[in-house]
């Protein structure tokens, strides 16, 4: 999370330097991320949408890698097939119905059929999304939809996007589902660990729905401040769930100052890293 | 000038089902296509001989349809996707274009999925709204599709092989008037010079009609027709994406004269790439202006009016004469 | 009697098909038939389907054999209009 975090942190000021064309920023969210990848383990691939920050570094994308689309260089920086990770996807919820298709491949062809889709609040309004929700559901597909609901599809709240949770939505197409806050991530762990051993024994899909705070705009072009009130900002950076989560382990004393001193190091390294390679 | 000869859609069931029994990587997926067989019965049989893994009864939504074969395509296996009819292609669009067509650049190469969408295509069979249209052009232009207008039986044949070895999505419109036809014009049995080629289909030194799809035999009947006064030659185009304009200008080279021919509305239609390239690359062989004949831009019409928008042979006929005056 | 009859054509098939294929006449020479009621069942390319009565009356005559192709707009029966009393 804090790698997550410095690695965000970093290509925000590149942007601002002119270095990087464009950022979407995990920033509030790492905590949704980096439980439900290390939930799921190494195994599945994962359909990312294009905010998946944490769980790329996590599947062993660099943040040099990570950052190339948004500088220019390429359309994916990674190798997809080796990480299994696939390309982030734009077009909104696109690809929902390719990890769905992947899964059902995977199995025909008696190989792992876990696989990960993970998907805005924002992108649950796509066709695609309810599509790829009951053809998950009529093939009994063994896929884990991660929904990282940020309150916001740029300006649009979610409280105008839908009348119902995406969990409430998700059972009506016959997929188990939860819904749980993203603050914390053990919660995020522990429930993603339910659903990927849901998934695992019943071969057939499961919804997890994670209540997340955005720190910041949608991307570097957006200016939130101008829709959002200044108090519902602050109240979102101050449910850091980094902060919060470092400071929990700090006082529960599971690890010590030195090990908070080598991650940030690795940090400022991976910083300094990055740094050079696009200024 | 006609000969016998197998229907279209026996044609294709055939090679669906050979390369269902060669390529254990190869599947089918559509709307009808597994217990009926299809709306046309292309598929008919398959299902029982290959299971219902391989020849899939999918949801009847396309979107899900295509959505579902690029990730079964990522995976390993090659879909060959059917779309029920040409209008209904649309709800599929965003992923063919924005997707299927662009996952091996995106990957920078690592994912070089075959992908095949079939799709029934064109009019002329009294279809209700949307059963008679002809959007292939809507594909031609999209950089990462190839789009196939195979005619006859042995071109689909040879296309589909091709189409599922190629490592990029194709789209293959099939002309739904000929599914059935027992007869068709007499061609020169020449092969093509390779997959993507056109082929000649008649020989001929006063003119050149470049055309494609359904509306290949009409041309080939005007031409027939026309042998006593006009020596027409006749360009089976087989591919709208790549178009194969070497082909073209070799003929155009012989004839000095160009009509095209299509279906599809004339405006930002095939017709006007291949009359610009002509313009650009083989204005010096030109004896007359290249002309192009098809429907003016307009939605395909209720089935009683379609026989005013479909180009037929009396008006390929006047129109080489016109152009041979 | 068959000098009041009127030849009945055989349909379109839709969706381009021009032929079927007479697999057996329903309504035998003689019979009564009402509008709907089946005459023969023919099987084109794409499936088995049936010919019905387009109008009520008595059929009159078979101008085609089981076992023959049969195109669209060809004449196919006979059929003596009307309801006619008990012969």
């Amino acid at each position: 999370m804090l790698v997550a975090r410095g690695v965000d942190e970093e290509a925000r000021q590149l942007q601002k330097q002119g270095a990087l064309d464009l950022w979407l920023s995990c920033q509030g969210q790492e905590a949704a991320q980096v439980g439900s990848a290390l939930a799921v383990g190494p195994a599945p691939t994962v359909f990312p949408s294009y905010r998946e920050h944490a769980v790329a570094l996590l599947r062993g994308v660099t943040p040099a890698e990570l950052v190339a689309q948004w500088g220019g260089r390429t359309f994916c920086g990674w190798d997809p097939l080796s990480l299994r990770f696939f390309p982030y996807t734009l077009v909104l919820a696109a690809q929902t119905l390719h990890g769905v298709g992947y899964s059902i491949g995977q199995r025909l062809q008696g190989r792992e059929d876990f696989v990960v889709v993970y998907i805005g609040d924002g992108a649950t309004s796509e066709g695609d999304m309810s599509e790829a929700m009951n053809l998950a559901a009529v093939e009994s597909a063994s896929v884990l939809f991660v929904c990282q609901n940020n309150g916001w599809a740029i300006s649009k709240p979610a409280r105008e996007q839908m009348r119902t949770s995406l969990a409430e939505r998700a059972r009506g197409f016959g997929i188990e589902a939860v819904r749980i806050g993203g603050r914390d991530p053990e919660t995020v762990f522990s429930a993603c660990s339910q659903a990927a051993a849901h998934v695992r024994a019943e071969r057939s899909p499961c919804l997890v729905e994670i209540q997340v705070a955005r720190m910041h705009g949608h991307s570097t072009s957006d200016a939130q401040e101008i829709y959002r009130s200044g108090e519902d900002i602050a109240e979102a950076r101050a449910a850091d769930p980094v902060t919060a989560y470092a400071a929990r382990l700090r006082e529960s004393g599971l690890v010590d100052a030195a090990w908070f001193d080598g991650v940030e190091a690795e940090v400022r390294l991976l910083r300094e890293q990055l740094m050079k390679e696009y200024t | 000038m006609s000969t016998a000869s197998a229907p279209l859609a026996e044609s294709i069931n055939a090679t669906l089902a050979d390369l269902l029994d060669k390529e254990p990587a190869l599947l089918l997926l559509g709307e009808d296509i597994g217990r009926l067989g299809g709306v046309f019965r292309v598929t008919r049989g398959l299902r029982d001989r290959f299971g219902a893994d391989r020849v899939r009864d999918s949801l009847l939504a396309e979107s899900t349809i295509v959505g579902q074969a690029v990730g079964l395509a990522m995976s390993g296996l090659v879909p060959v996707c059917e779309i029920q009819f040409d209008g209904f292609t649309y709800p599929a669009v965003n992923q063919l274009v924005t997707q299927a067509a662009r996952i091996g650049e995106r990957s920078n190469g690592q994912v070089s999925p075959s992908l095949v969408v079939r799709i029934p295509s064109g009019g002329g069979v009294r279809g209700v709204e949307h059963h008679s249209e002809s959007n292939e052009a809507l594909f031609a232009r999209v950089p990462g599709l190839s789009v196939a207008c195979p005619s006859t039986g042995e071109d689909a044949d040879q296309i589909l092989r091709y189409a599922v070895r190629l490592g990029s999505p194709v789209v293959v419109y099939e002309p739904i008037r000929l599914y059935w036809r027992r007869n068709a014009p007499v061609r020169d049995a020449g092969p093509a010079k390779s997959p993507t080629a056109a082929r000649v289909v008649r020989r001929g030194t006063d003119l050149t009609i470049a055309t494609f799809g359904a509306v290949t035999h009409e041309v080939l009947q005007a031409a027939h027709a026309l042998a006593p006064t006009v020596d027409v030659e006749v360009v089976d185009l087989r591919w709208v994406a790549p178009l194969d304009m070497d082909t073209v200008m070799e003929s155009v080279a012989g004839t000095g004269r160009l009509l095209i021919v299509h279906e599809g509305s004339k405006d930002v239609g095939i017709g006007a790439e291949i009359a610009a390239f002509m313009a650009e690359h083989g204005f010096g062989v030109l004896r007359a202006p290249v002309r192009r004949l098809a429907p003016a831009r307009r939605a395909y019409p209720p089935a009683d009016f379609e026989k005013d928008y479909l180009i037929d042979v009396q008006q390929i006929t006047d129109e080489v004469l016109v152009m041979t005056k | 009697m068959t000098d009041s009859s009127v030849d009945m054509y055989v349909p379109g098939f839709g969706h381009g098909l021009g032929e079927a294929l007479l697999v057996e006449w329903v309504a035998a020479v003689g019979d009564l038939v009402e509008r709907g009621d089946v005459i023969a069942v023919v099987e084109t390319d794409k499936a088995s389907t049936e010919i019905v009565a387009e109008l009520a009356g008595r059929v009159t005559g078979h101008t085609a054999t089981a076992g023959t192709v049969l195109k669209s707009g060809e004449p196919l029966y006979r059929l003596a209009l009307g309801q006619p009393g008990p012969a």
